[in-house]
């Protein structure tokens, strides 16, 4: 009740607050009144009467401005009177304001964006039930080199029968892609077949119809029914959010599936391209040979349990499993992983060092602010003097300062708001398709709240500092040393140099940021990838083995594509490979040869690739010795393979030509001689060299994924329409994905790294600018301060140069104070800076001194203006007096 | 008797004290305190105000518009129950201090 109350009159006090000091007044003079009738009363004249009544009642003016102040909603009339002058004031200095705003809209707007995609990214949690108490969990094999390996079924069900720390274990193959056909276009969709305990344990539920049941899920020994799960997008794309699609029938891959639900919107696991979800179905028998390790793995923590101890609990389990199963398991361990931090590993680094970036920018531009607030505040020291000298307090003086700052943070910061939310819309979708959870990418309410605290923040740091200088001194200050306009004194100017020397050192901390990271993307793009990119066009297609059960009808699908292929005009060379290099996807296994001991030679895995004779020229991979495939090497001729150049090193110096190599699994036993070599590739990345390859005839090893290339005679691009013509003249129910050239699927395996690069360079570019203008800003001021001296020391006969020199000093010695302090900081982050690097030492000398030299010479042309306006001094102007 | 300046801090209580019996509007209240304290209790009539203002932010008196007894609108001031309460608070606490000053200044 009293709270209410007191809120009711408090608003009307900041409401009314006009009208209250109307009553008062009436009170006030009523009370008078009366006191006056009772001096007359007692026989005083009225005038003597209204005098002692006067002096009973006490200072009016006085009393009015108590009442006001004890209504307690002064500081907010204030606020509001100090915010409409600020307001004035900026109409009176539009440039000033100007400066300001956009200086506050620059920082606000990068670093929301910037924080935005931290928190979207980083730090939002997953939108699961209980999130932290989701796990990957993955098997490991530090003896062959595989710090994480995808999950083989036989060892997650050893984990789920015999752990104590999860409630539940759940397995995914996240590849389970599948050709849709009927109601429009055939389609590639991108699935996952998942275990059905995988809802229960996200803690998700459909939006309609149901998730699996336990019948059919493997797994839990169920049969191998065709239902499918839809994602809320392909149900709102492709079947027009139809209410009644449960029970419909669809078709994937030629097979009838019966649609059980749908998932809600914000389910994207485990990203957003996954469209589609099927019961996971696999060969029991892989239960008995525990070779296959191809899949995910989910767990939810039990209440109170820690990842550390879960990781212990799963590191026994290993070793038993290892001691039972020798022969399969040997050196295979577990990893625990808390899901958040799993998914986004790859990205935070880069992330947080962005944020830092533009952290720092903001930094610097405050820095510029600060120095402005002050010119200013000096400007008007004598007023704020009288001010202070009447009565007003600091804390009044301060309060009134950043009240008047208001207005332009206000504007800056909705200008940055603005501008951030126009730059998530633009940038997220320059960001690389993989990055993960970028589906999320967007202003939270997190980032909202950021924005203000950071702007309060600006207020607080670039407010006060003005308020406190122009008190400083008091009111002798104001009327002696103001009127000389002598105003800087030494501890003040010692401030505006440590802030020029913060921000050089900021800014050039930025600069070799961006100069180690341009340096290092020159790098990457100098690397040959073993293959040449341009004019080349690639798609992607997936046969599907229900309309094309064999190998040879795969095979014979194949080689009629390419030969309507071919006989386009524009088309040169047509090739198929079952993985296109740098496109994600790959297929690997082992390999042995004929007279190569295994122990002595561990070649590791390899990459299998099954190609078409043209492929090598079409993607210009060098022939290094014998031949490549021709059209004879088909089914039922003898078995051939190609090898890259570093398998071929495994011979020494003999020749490779002849030997005979063959896949190390049991039922495999087919011996391929080998009959060329060709260039090595980079397949997985351009930045890691992974694995040698060796080639497989396509006609003797048919694969149902298949990548397209055509080296096209002129442009690449125009090609594509006419390329899927050609497909489905041969099936029109055959779908088409992922159409682009060669050059654009390299140039997105290099997106994150280049986009990381554009952006820091940007914000260095943004950094040097602030900075620029600050150096040049205190170097101008000082000279204004100077400007009598210098007329004097002219007038005495002091040379114009000298004087150049004098102020030019002044610069060079905020700038090694300032680039000492930015290479230190450079070199203590050289560490989180060396992951992001590619060829270039994190105190790369280039860098660091390129960097450096850059501001240099900025910062000297910044301050080469106010040093020739000091040589141009009239010496009269020593014996003016302002 | 030479009337006594107002301890620190006491118009409040006294003001609570007033309006305890009945709504009055600001004349009446320094009337009235002149009156109960047979014209001990000198108060700055006008320092009434800031008093008045604060207690009303604090949410211990309110006030309404109304009419004096000579047919003038006035501002009439009336005790809110969190008001009451303070005064008993404030009348105990007062009570206190004035039997502790009154026992020092007898036995010393």
């Amino acid at each position: 009740m009293r709270f209410i109350q007191m809120l009711l009159t408090r608003g009307r006090a900041l409401l009314r607050g006009g009208a209250l000091d109307d009553e008062l007044a009436d009170e006030m003079r009523e009370h008078l009144e009366r006191l006056a009738q009772e001096h007359v009363e007692r026989g005083m004249t009225p005038q003597a009467a209204r005098a002692a009544a006067r002096r009973d009642f006490g200072p009016v003016t006085q009393l009015v401005e108590e009442s006001r102040d004890a209504r307690g909603v002064m500081w907010i009339v204030n606020a509001w009177q100090d915010a409409r002058y600020g307001v004035r004031l900026m109409g009176r200095a539009p440039g000033f304001a100007a400066a300001v705003i956009l200086t506050v809209a620059l920082g606000i707007g990068a670093t929301t964006a910037m924080f935005s995609v931290v928190y979207s990214v980083v730090l939002q949690p997953l939108p699961y039930r209980q999130p932290d108490r989701l796990v990957n969990l993955w098997n490991t094999a530090p003896k062959r080199g595989l710090t994480r390996a995808f999950v083989g079924n036989a060892n997650v069900a050893d984990w789920k029968a015999r752990n104590h720390v999860f409630e539940d274990i759940a397995v995914l193959r996240a590849i389970a892609n599948f050709n849709l056909t009927g109601d429009g276009e055939p389609e590639r969709l991108f699935g996952s077949r998942v275990s059905a305990n995988l809802f229960p344990i996200l803690g998700v539920t459909p939006l309609i119809g149901r998730t699996f049941t336990r019948e059919e899920d493997q797994l839990s020994g169920g049969t191998e029914e065709r239902v499918a799960l839809l994602s809320y997008g392909l149900w709102k794309r492709r079947f027009a959010a139809d209410a009644g699609i449960v029970g419909r029938t669809i078709h994937l891959s030629g097979v009838p599936f019966t649609v059980v639900g749908v998932m809600r919107e914000d389910f994207a696991y485990p990203t957003r391209e996954y469209q589609i979800y099927v019961p996971l179905t696999f060969d029991p028998q892989e239960l008995v040979d525990r070779t296959n390790y191809s899949y995910l793995s989910v767990a939810r923590l039990k209440p109170g349990v820690t990842v550390k101890q879960a990781q212990a609990e799963l590191n026994v389990i290993s070793a038993d499993i290892e001691r039972e199963h020798p022969k399969q398991n040997e050196g295979i361990g577990a990893e625990v992983a808390p899901m958040l931090t799993d998914t986004v590993s790859t990205v935070r680094t880069p992330l947080y060092i962005l944020l830092a970036a533009v952290a720092a920018m903001l930094l610097i531009g405050c820095a510029n602010l600060a120095n402005l607030l002050v010119a200013r505040a000096l400007a008007r020291q004598r007023e704020l003097s009288v001010r202070a000298a009447l009565g007003a307090s600091r804390s009044r003086l301060m309060a009134q300062s950043i009240g008047e700052l208001l207005p332009m943070l206000a504007a800056g910061g909705a200008l940055g708001l603005l501008g951030a939310a126009w730059a998530i819309d633009v940038l997220v979708p320059l960001l690389p398709a993989d990055m993960p959870r970028v589906e999320n990418v967007g202003l939270h309410l997190p980032a909202l709240v950021f924005t203000v605290a950071a702007l309060a923040a600006i207020a607080l740091c670039v407010g006060v500092w003005p308020a406190l200088e122009a008190s400083r001194g008091g009111l002798s200050a104001a009327v002696s040393d103001l009127s000389r306009g002598n105003t800087d004194t030494g501890a003040r100017s010692r401030t505006r140099d440590i802030l020029v020397i913060g921000q050089i050192a900021a800014t050039l901390w930025l600069v070799i940021g961006a100069a180690l990271l341009l340096r290092s993307f020159s790098e990457l793009r100098k690397v040959n990838p073993g293959f040449n990119p341009d004019r080349v066009y690639s798609l992607h297609l997936a046969i599907p083995r229900s309309k094309y059960p064999k190998d040879a009808d795969v095979a014979a699908f194949g080689s009629r594509i390419l030969d309507r292929v071919a006989a386009l005009p524009d088309v040169a060379l047509v090739g198929l490979v079952n993985r296109l290099p740098l496109a994600g996807g790959t297929q690997t296994g082992g390999i042995a040869f004929e007279g190569i001991d295994p122990k002595a030679n561990d070649i590791g895995n390899v990459d299998y690739r099954s190609v078409t004779p043209d492929y090598f020229r079409a993607l210009e991979i060098p022939l290094r010795a014998g031949r490549a495939f021709t059209a004879f090497d088909r089914e039922t001729a003898p078995p051939v393979a190609i090898i890259d150049d570093r398998l071929a090193r495994l011979f020494g110096g003999a020749d490779p030509i002849g030997r005979r190599a063959r896949i190390p699994v049991p039922g495999f036993d087919r011996w391929m001689t080998v009959v060329g070599v060709v260039g090595h590739i980079r397949h997985d990345r351009v930045d890691e060299d992974v694995r040698p390859q060796i080639y497989f005839p396509f006609e003797q090893r048919a694969q149902d994924r298949m990548a397209l290339v055509v080296r096209t005679r002129t442009d690449a691009p125009a090609i594509g329409a006419a390329l899927t013509g050609a497909i489905r003249s041969v099936d029109p129910e055959q779908p088409v994905y992922d159409a682009r050239t060669l050059s654009a699927v390299v140039d997105r395996a290099l997106g994150q790294r280049w986009l990381q690069t554009a952006l820091l360079a940007s914000f260095a570019c943004i950094a040097v600018v602030l900075a620029s203008i600050g150096v040049y800003g205190v170097i101008a001021y000082a000279v204004g301060q100077r400007r009598r001296e210098f007329g004097i020391r002219l007038a005495l006969g002091a040379r114009r140069s000298e004087i150049v020199r004098g102020v030019l000093r002044r610069g060079v010695v905020l700038f090694a104070a300032g680039g000492a302090a930015g290479l230190l900081a450079a070199a203590a982050s050289a560490r989180v800076m060396a992951s992001l690097l590619f060829n270039i030492s994190s105190f790369d000398v280039v860098s660091f001194v390129a960097a450096t030299a850059i501001l240099f010479v900025v910062a000297l042309a910044a301050c080469a203006l106010p040093a020739r306006r000091a040589a141009g001094v009239d010496p009269s102007v020593a014996l003016r007096v302002e | 008797m030479k009337p006594v300046d107002l301890v620190q801090g006491t118009l409040d209580l006294l003001i609570l004290k007033s309006l305890a019996l009945e709504p009055m509007h600001g004349w009446a209240i320094g009337a009235r305190i002149r009156q109960l304290s047979n014209d001990v209790l000198l108060v700055q009539q006008g320092s009434l105000y800031p008093a008045l203002q604060r207690l009303e932010h604090q949410g211990w008196i309110s006030a309404k518009w109304g009419v004096s007894d000579q047919k003038r609108r006035a501002k009439y001031y009336a005790l809110t129950r969190a008001g009451r309460k303070q005064l008993e608070k404030e009348a105990a606490s007062w009570e206190r201090l004035a039997a502790a000053v009154t026992l020092v200044v007898r036995t010393v």
